[in-house]
C-alpha cells in the first residue's frame, strides 16, 4: 500500500483518479447501463432537446445522445490505449537496442527517431492513415507510431544512465547473456519513467483520437467516438442542442485532464529528487521575493 | 557564422532524407495499389499494367524514389489525382492562408504566454500562480477544435462579432483579414499559451532564484528591473526554444482548426487529400510541412548563439 | 570607540519558522562599524554570518523573521521601505559575494553590469557611466580595462571577475563594503591579491569593511576588530591582535588551530571535532559546550557576552580563568 501513498497525498491526484475509474466503469459497462441502443435510429425524433425520455437528446438520425455519450467512453479509450500500446511495442525495443548496442544501429536508430520527431504528428498520422485507409483501429497505430520515437529516446536515455552500472558489468563478467542483462537489469530500472511517459502520450492520444474521429479518419459511422460525435454535432451546430455540443467536448478535456494530472502526480512520487527539488524551489522562490 | 549555417545544414541531411523516404513511402504502405487509386477500382486489367509501367511501379522501389526526389527537388511535386491541378499550385495557394493562422497564433501564444509566466514565476505557489499553472494544464486538455466549435457558437453566431466560416489574407485587406483571422488564430493558440506559459515559469523561477539575482538586489536594481530585463534575458534560451517548438504544435494545430472554420489552408488541403487517397497532394504537404519545422530548427539553433554569450 | 559610529547593529535576532521548529539563525547579535574601519567577522558555515551581512542591505529573505535595529547613521534599515532600501544598497552599502561566477549575471558583460548600478544610483548617460566602470576596472587592477568591459563574466579569470565585482560594489563609493567570503572560491596567491585590494581600496577611500569569512587567517591579514559567531551568537568581540594573540573564548582558539599555514599539511591542521548544532535544536547553555574541551557544568547556564577588559567582549564564564593558545604558540 506503501507504494501508492503518493495518490492519497495529492487531492489533484485523488480527483483525476476518481475521474478516471467513473469513465472506466463507464466504457466498461456502457451496453448494461445505457438506456438505448447507440446506433438504432429514430428518423422521426430528430435532434430533440434534452428530456425524460433522452437525457441529452437525440441526434441527427434521431439516435440516444446519452447512450452515445456512454459507448463514445469505450471506443475512446480504446484508441487510446491502442496507441500507447502501438508506441511501447515500437519504441521500447529500438530505444533498448540503441542504448545497449551503441554504435551503427544507435546512430542510424536515432537519426530515424529524429527525423520522425520534425513531422508535426497529426500531420504524419494523417498520412498514414490515408495509406492504410481510414477507421479507429489505422487511425491509432499511425498515431502510435508517431508516438513510439519519444518512447524510443525516453528508452534509450535510460539503458545510457544504467548501462555502465556496477550490475551490469557485473552480470556481463559472469556470461550472462546480452538478453538475459537487458531483461533483468536494465528494464526493470526504465520501467518507471516510461510508465510516466505512457500515462502522459495516453493523454496526447485521447486527444488524438478525438481529432482524427473529428475529421472523419478515425472511428467511422455508425460507431459512436466523443470525437466523432462532436463532428455530427458541428454539421448541425445551429440547430443541434447546445448540450450536445458541450457535453462529448468536456468529456474529453476532463478525461485528458484527469490523465496528465495523474501523470505528473506519478512523476513526482516515482522522481522523489525531482518532487523535492520543486519543493525546495518553490520555497526558494518565496524567499527570494520581498517586494509586494 | 557562415560555417556554422555550412555544418547545421549538412546534419539536416540525413533527416531530409530519412524525411523524404518516410513521405514517399506512405503510398506504398497500404493495402491499395497506386495505380488503382489513380484509375478508380473499376478499371481494366490492362490498363492498370500500362498505368503502372508509366508511373514507373514496376521499377525497383530504390529507383522510383530516386526518380520521385529527382522531381521533387526541381519543385515538381506532380499533379493532384482528383483535382485537375499541380499540386505545388494548390500549395502554393494555401500556404499563405496557414502561414498567416500560424504566425497570429504563435504570437499570441508567445504575447499571452510570457507574460503569464512571468507573473506566476514571481508569485509562485500563490494563488495567481495556482490559478495560471491550473489554466495551463486546461489549455493542454481542451481539444482545439471542440474550442473552435464553442467559439464558434458563441461569438460568431450568437454575437455575431465575426464571421463563422471562411477566410482573409492581407491581400483582402487587413480588417477583413483581421476579423477572420483572430478567432482560429486564438483557438490554435491555447496549447502553444499553456506551453509557453508553462516554460517560462519553470525559466524564470530558475533564473529568479540565480545568485546573480541577488548580486542584482544588492546593487539597488529595481525588482522590475531584475525581472524584466535579467532574469527574462537569463531565460532566453528557454524561450527561443518553445517558440520553436510552438511553430511545430502550431501547424499541427491548424490542420483540425482549419477544417472547422473552412479555412481554405493546407490543413484542410491534407484532410480532404487523406479522405480521397490524393497522394500527391498528401506527399506535399507533409514535405512541406517538414521543410518548415527543419527550418525553424535552423534557425533556433542560430538564435542560441546569439543570445546566449556562453555558447559558442 | 572614537567619535559616531557608521553602523551600529544593536541586539539582532534572525529566526526562521521551519517544519521542525523555529530556527535561530541569529540571536542577540550587537557590534558597530566605525567609518573606514576594516571589522572581520569569522565562524563555520551556518553559524549565522552570511544572513547578518544580508541584513545590512536589508536584503533577508522574507520568511526570515527579525527583530533588533541595525542603524546606519542613525536610521534603521529594518525599518526602512523597500524602495528607499534600494537606495541604500549599492551606494551606501555594498556587498560581494563567495562565487563570483554566479554572482554575475552570466549574460550582460561586466561593463553593463557595473555601468548599471551608477546609472541606477546617479542617473547619469550610458557614455559617462561606461568611462566611470572603465576607470573603475582599472583601479581595481584589470589590465586592459576597455576591452574587458565589453566581456562577459565567462571570459574573465576567478580572480579578475572578483575583481570586477569588487568595481562593482565601489562604482556608488558605498561607505560600507560588505564581502562575504570574498577569496573562498580563489587560489590561494589570488586570494592573498583580492584581500590586499580590498584593504587598499578601504584605505584609499574610507570605505569601511565587514569581512564575512570562515578563515580567520584571512581576517588577520586584513582587519582591525573580529566579531567571532558561533551558532548564530557573537562569542567574541575585539581587536584582531588580541583575537590572535591571546584568544579568551575557546572557539576563537579552535578557529586559530585551523588556518592554513606554510609547513603543515592541511590534514595535520587542527579542525574542531563535532558540529555546529542544529539551528532549531540549540543547547540550552553555551552554545559550544557540547563541542567544548573546557566544558564543565556550570557552561550548562545561558552565557552573556561580558567585557572581560577594555574593548574586549566574551561570552564565556570561563574566559577568567582559561589559558588558551594564540597563534604565536601555534607557530612556535
Amino acid at each position: 500500500m506503501a507504494r501508492f501513498e503518493w495518490l492519497w497525498a495529492d487531492t489533484r491526484a485523488k480527483v483525476a483518479l476518481a475521474w478516471l475509474i467513473l469513465v472506466l466503469f463507464v466504457a466498461a459497462t456502457a451496453p448494461l447501463i445505457a438506456p438505448n441502443d447507440p446506433i438504432e435510429q429514430n428518423l422521426t425524433d430528430v435532434l430533440s432537446e434534452p428530456s425524460g425520455s433522452h437525457l441529452l437528446g437525440t441526434d441527427d438520425v434521431g439516435r440516444d445522445f446519452f447512450s452515445r455519450l456512454l459507448h463514445g467512453a469505450r471506443v475512446s479509450l480504446f484508441g487510446s490505449f491502442l496507441a500507447v500500446t502501438v508506441a511501447l511495442t515500437l519504441g521500447v525495443p529500438v530505444g533498448l537496442l540503441a542504448g545497449y548496442l551503441g554504435g551503427l544501429f544507435d546512430n542510424v536508430a536515432m537519426r530515424v527517431v529524429d527525423s520522425i520527431l520534425g513531422f508535426p504528428a497529426i500531420v504524419l498520422a494523417i498520412g498514414i492513415v490515408a495509406a492504410l485507409g481510414p477507421g479507429l483501429r489505422n487511425a491509432m497505430v499511425s498515431i502510435g507510431v508517431t508516438f513510439s520515437p519519444s518512447v524510443a529516446r525516453l528508452m534509450r536515455g535510460q539503458v545510457l544512465a544504467t548501462k555502465n552500472h556496477l550490475y551490469v558489468d557485473a552480470a556481463e563478467q559472469f556470461g550472462s547473456p546480452w538478453w538475459r542483462t537487458i531483461v533483468r537489469h536494465i528494464l526493470p530500472n526504465a520501467i518507471q519513467p516510461i510508465i510516466v511517459q505512457s500515462a502522459l502520450l495516453l493523454a496526447v492520444a485521447f486527444l488524438a483520437e478525438a481529432a482524427l474521429s473529428f475529421i472523419g479518419l478515425g472511428a467511422q459511422p455508425p460507431t459512436a467516438s466523443w470525437g466523432a460525435m462532436l463532428s455530427r454535432s458541428a454539421q448541425f451546430l445551429t440547430v443541434s442542442p447546445s448540450v450536445q455540443i458541450y457535453a462529448p467536448g468536456l468529456a474529453i478535456t476532463l478525461t485528458v485532464l484527469a490523465i496528465n494530472a495523474l501523470g505528473d502526480s506519478l512523476r513526482d512520487s516515482l522522481d522523489p529528487v525531482a518532487g523535492t527539488e520543486r519543493r525546495t524551489r518553490r520555497i526558494l522562490a518565496r524567499l527570494a521575493k520581498t517586494e509586494k | 557564422m557562415l560555417r556554422l549555417l555550412g555544418t547545421r545544414l549538412a546534419a539536416v541531411i540525413p533527416t531530409l532524407l530519412f524525411a523524404t523516404f518516410t513521405i514517399f513511402g506512405l503510398q506504398h504502405i497500404g493495402p491499395a495499389d497506386p495505380a488503382t487509386l489513380v484509375l478508380g477500382e473499376n478499371a481494366t486489367e490492362e490498363r492498370i499494367a500500362e498505368v503502372r509501367e508509366q508511373l514507373g511501379l514496376n521499377d525497383p522501389l530504390v529507383v522510383q524514389y530516386g526518380k520521385w526526389v529527382g522531381r521533387v527537388a526541381t519543385g515538381d511535386l506532380g499533379g493532384s489525382i482528383i483535382r485537375t491541378e499541380q499540386v505545388s499550385t494548390i500549395i502554393g495557394r494555401a500556404l499563405p492562408t496557414t502561414a498567416q493562422l500560424v504566425l497570429s497564433g504563435v504570437t499570441i501564444s508567445v504575447l499571452i504566454g510570457i507574460p503569464l509566466g512571468i507573473l506566476a514565476a514571481t508569485r509562485a505557489n500563490r494563488a495567481t500562480d495556482v490559478a495560471v499553472t491550473s489554466g495551463s494544464a486546461i489549455g493542454v486538455s481542451i481539444p482545439n477544435f471542440w474550442l473552435a466549435l464553442v467559439l464558434i457558437t458563441a461569438v460568431a453566431i450568437n454575437w455575431g462579432l465575426v464571421p463563422a466560416r471562411g477566410f482573409a489574407t492581407l491581400s483582402d485587406g487587413v480588417g477583413e483579414a483581421f476579423r477572420h483571422t483572430i478567432l482560429p488564430a486564438f483557438v490554435v493558440s491555447m496549447s502553444g499559451i499553456a506551453i509557453v506559459t508553462r516554460q517560462v515559469r519553470g525559466a524564470m523561477i530558475e533564473a529568479l532564484n540565480a545568485p546573480s539575482v541577488r548580486t542584482h538586489r544588492a546593487k539597488g536594481l529595481p525588482w522590475r528591473t531584475i525581472v524584466w530585463k535579467h532574469a527574462l534575458r537569463n531565460s532566453a534560451v528557454t524561450i527561443v526554444t518553445v517558440v520553436g517548438l510552438l511553430v511545430n504544435t502550431t501547424l499541427g494545430a491548424t490542420v483540425v482548426v482549419e477544417s472547422v472554420f473552412a479555412i481554405p489552408g493546407m490543413g484542410s488541403r491534407v484532410i480532404g487529400a487523406a479522405s480521397a487517397r490524393d497522394f500527391p497532394v498528401i506527399q506535399g504537404v507533409v514535405l512541406t510541412y517538414v521543410l518548415i519545422v527543419l527550418a525553424i530548427n535552423l534557425i533556433i539553433d542560430i538564435a542560441y548563439r546569439i543570445i546566449d554569450p556562453r555558447i559558442s | 570607540m572614537i567619535g559616531e559610529p557608521l553602523l551600529e547593529v544593536r541586539d539582532l535576532s534572525i529566526t526562521f519558522r521551519t517544519p521542525a521548529g523555529v530556527a535561530q539563525a541569529v540571536t542577540g547579535s550587537s557590534f558597530t562599524i566605525a567609518p573606514g574601519e576594516r571589522v572581520g567577522m569569522v565562524g563555520e558555515s551556518g553559524s549565522g554570518k552570511s544572513l547578518t551581512g544580508l541584513s545590512l542591505l536589508g536584503l533577508l529573505p522574507p520568511a526570515a523573521e527579525v527583530s533588533g535595529e541595525v542603524l546606519l547613521d542613525g536610521r534603521n534599515l529594518l525599518a526602512t521601505p523597500e524602495r528607499e532600501l534600494r537606495a541604500v544598497r549599492g551606494r551606501e552599502v555594498s556587498m560581494i559575494f563567495q562565487e563570483p561566477m554566479t554572482a554575475l549575471d552570466p549574460v550582460f558583460t561586466v561593463g553593463q553590469q557595473i555601468s548599471a548600478t551608477f546609472r541606477a544610483h546617479r542617473g547619469v548617460g550610458r557614455a559617462e557611466a561606461k568611462r566611470r566602470a572603465i576607470d573603475l576596472l582599472g583601479e581595481v587592477g584589470i589590465p586592459e580595462p576597455a576591452r574587458r568591459f565589453r566581456e562577459y563574466p565567462h571570459q574573465l579569470s576567478g580572480g579578475m571577475r572578483q575583481r570586477a565585482m569588487i568595481a562593482m560594489a565601489l562604482v556608488c563609493e558605498p561607505r560600507l563594503l560588505v564581502a562575504d567570503e570574498p577569496t573562498t572560491a580563489l587560489d590561494v596567491t589570488i586570494q592573498a591579491q583580492v584581500l590586499e585590494l580590498i584593504a587598499q581600496l578601504s584605505r584609499d577611500r574610507g570605505t569601511a569593511v565587514l569581512l564575512i569569512t570562515h578563515d580567520l587567517g584571512v581576517v588577520a591579514e586584513t582587519c582591525d576588530r573580529v566579531l567571532t559567531m558561533y551558532a548564530g551568537q557573537i562569542v567574541e568581540r575585539c581587536s584582531t591582535d588580541d583575537a590572535l594573540e591571546f584568544p579568551r573564548h575557546p572557539y576563537t582558539s579552535g578557529l586559530l588551530a585551523a588556518i592554513p599555514r606554510p609547513g603543515v599539511a592541511a590534514e595535520d591542521l587542527r579542525s574542531i571535532p563535532g558540529r555546529v548544532p542544529s539551528p532549531v535544536d540549540l543547547p540550552p547553555g553555551c552554545r559550544f559546550g557540547p563541542r567544548c574541551d573546557h566544558h564543565q557544568p556550570r557552561c550548562d547556564e545561558a552565557q552573556e557576552l561580558t567585557e572581560a577588559a577594555p574593548g574586549r567582549w566574551v561570552r564565556c564564564c570561563r574566559h577568567a580563568e582559561l589559558d588558551l593558545p594564540g597563534a604565536v604558540e601555534m607557530i612556535g
